[in-house]
């Protein structure tokens, strides 16, 4: 085995790497790309370490009116896996023939990893990611936000 | 800075009219109450899981229905959320202002 490939396994094995991301980088050694692939490999860490400790992260919402309308919203990141738990016990509200319904579609509610999906938003989301201004015939312009900081 | 547990919840609604007033809801109350709620559930969910299911149909799904959920789950969850946001003291959570009223919720 080489060394690109056993360095790859320890980056996984001390979660600096999803298993996803060690996949394609795997991949990309065997198709022979592995100049790419020590870069991708220092990029990867390289992001991963600019991200603060995700208990430092907020999820901030503004919005600010041209009179007199002012919202302003502070989550920590870190509440999102906490409340992904709620979405799990909310998914018990939707009666069993809805799920039938849906499994029909091929949506299956069971299989539904609500708190991967909240590791994942955690970790993937920076930067602005609402940015919107709207013209509002009682409040004037209004100006809203959404972003992680 | 944000390493200290917060011992108030404190909740300020102002409007025009009045001078505003400013509720404190220590955090171990929020704890202690939420605690209580989820217990009261969970023996209600018990007592209800005990009910056998009614002949008729439309009764019976209802009810089978209502015996899938979890509102002791539900409040448990909440409860979880509430204990993770008061690891962050001096934190604004809320702040909210338009043309008569004013609410803001911070942890203190």
């Amino acid at each position: 085995m080489s060394s690109e490939k056993i360095k790859i396994l320890e980056m996984i094995q001390d979660g600096k790497l999803s298993a996803m991301e060690g996949m394609d980088l795997l991949k990309a050694i065997e198709e022979g790309n592995s100049h790419k692939t020590t870069s991708q490999i220092s990029e990867n860490v390289l992001l991963k370490k600019e991200i603060p400790p995700t208990g430092e992260r907020f999820l901030k919402v503004r919005v600010v009116g041209e009179k007199a309308l002012k919202v302003n919203v502070n989550v920590p990141l870190s509440l999102i896996r906490s409340a992904s738990k709620l979405v799990v016990y909310a998914m018990s509200f939707v009666p069993a023939e809805k799920r039938v319904e849906l499994e029909k579609k091929g949506l299956d509610l069971h299989d539904l990893d609500v708190e991967g999906l909240a590791r994942i938003i955690e970790e993937s989301l920076d930067g602005k990611i609402v940015d919107v201004e709207v013209a509002d015939p009682e409040e004037g312009r209004i100006k809203v936000e959404v972003y992680v900081e | 800075m944000w390493s200290k547990t917060a011992k108030l919840l404190m909740i300020r609604i102002k409007t025009q009219e009045n001078r505003g007033f400013t509720f404190p809801v220590p955090v171990w109350v929020v704890n202690e109450f939420l605690k209580a709620l989820t217990d009261i559930a969970w023996v209600g969910e018990m007592a209800l899981k005990r009910i056998p299911l009614p002949q008729e149909e439309k009764a019976r799904k209802h009810l089978s229905w209502v015996k899938t959920i979890s509102p002791s789950g539900i409040i448990l969850a909440v409860h979880m959320v509430i204990k993770d946001l008061s690891k962050y003291k001096g934190l604004h959570v809320v702040d909210v202002k338009t043309g008569d009223v004013e609410v803001k919720i911070s942890l203190k």
